[in-house]
């Protein structure tokens, strides 16, 4: 999900209620195609509002993003990418393409289902190794089989 | 290992009739991304609801109205789920998870406040078991310089033998 460095504060917080995300990544207003210029978290908006007194209405998102953001290339490696998004301390990062075109966001938690797609096919491996045939039973009940 | 064992403790609260900017800023100062609603003045504390930036966001985009007009109570999510303080860490993953949320108050037997959890304090304990299950199923491959290490690898062949001969 994207918005607009000039849009409306305001404007960005209902589509991040309607989407049901907690940020999203801003883009330059001009550009041809959409560049990452900066992050907007529910935090940052609710932090600007503490710090100003112009009214919420007035916000634009260019004056609460968080400028210049970890921007990760979609060739990077899962374990760099958990690198990078660690030593900048953020929690997601937008990604571009080998051209620097907007082609995603990866989070913490897209990480951690990745990784754990991985370790339960892993587990299904072994219980298919140690227990074939019920590991059989299993897949067509859909239950765990009972032990012992 | 039981949730009480690693809830952050104690837990920053708020109470309902506080002005929304006031838990705000509370949030901000203590670097947490949320407080445990109680009523004020009331022994033990109960959780009444939970307040995020989320909530906040939410409760002004509906509500149309701005930080500073609005009380804890306009916006927070009332009667959140809370786990036990005797939940085993797996358990209360999957209660977590059953509801959608990351986060959840934990209370003891009498249902007074004990702590908060957190998605991100439960992943490091799941962690940690990963690795201990990984050294213990390639002890030569743990760089963790105890005595496994110096051992030379097993074959795969020769441990499924290994293990088809302990009738595995």
């Amino acid at each position: 999900m994207t918005v607009n460095a000039g849009a409306q504060v305001s404007d960005a917080a209902r589509l991040m209620c309607e989407e049901h995300v907690g940020a999203l990544v801003v883009t330059a207003a001009l550009a041809e195609n959409p560049v990452p210029i900066g992050m907007l978290t529910d935090r940052d908006i609710v932090c600007a509002q503490l710090d100003r007194t112009v009214d919420f209405g007035q916000l634009r998102v260019a004056d609460v993003m968080t400028s210049d953001p970890l921007v990760l290339n979609e060739e990077t490696s899962v374990e760099q990418a958990i690198h990078q998004l660690r030593s900048r301390r953020v929690r997601r990062a937008p990604v571009i393409d080998p051209a620097g075109k907007l082609v995603g966001v990866l989070s913490l938690d897209d990480l951690l289902s990745h990784l754990g797609r991985s370790v339960q096919a892993l587990a299904r491996t072994a219980q298919l190794r140690s227990h074939p045939h019920q590991a059989e039973w299993h897949d067509r009940r859909g239950r765990v089989p009972r032990q012992g | 290992m039981r949730l009480a064992e690693i809830c952050s403790s104690p837990v920053f609260t708020a109470y309902p009739e506080q002005p929304l900017a006031v838990a705000a800023r509370e949030m901000r100062a203590r670097e947490v991304g949320a407080l445990v609603v109680v009523a004020q003045g009331v022994e033990p504390q109960r959780p009444l609801g939970i307040l995020t930036d989320r909530d906040i966001l939410r409760g002004q985009v509906y509500q149309l109205a701005d930080l500073h007009c609005l009380t804890v109570r306009e916006v927070m999510t009332a009667h959140p789920l809370c786990i036990h303080a005797d939940e085993e860490i797996t358990e209360a993953i999957m209660t977590l998870a059953s509801r959608g949320v990351r986060r959840a108050p934990v209370i003891d037997g009498r249902g007074a406040l004990v702590g908060i959890v957190t998605l991100d304090d439960l992943l490091p304990l799941i962690a940690e078991q990963l690795k201990e299950l990984a050294c213990t199923a390639a002890p030569h491959r743990a760089a963790t310089g105890d005595a496994n290490e110096s051992r030379p690898p097993v074959h795969p062949r020769s441990r499924d033998s290994q293990r088809r001969r302990a009738g595995e």
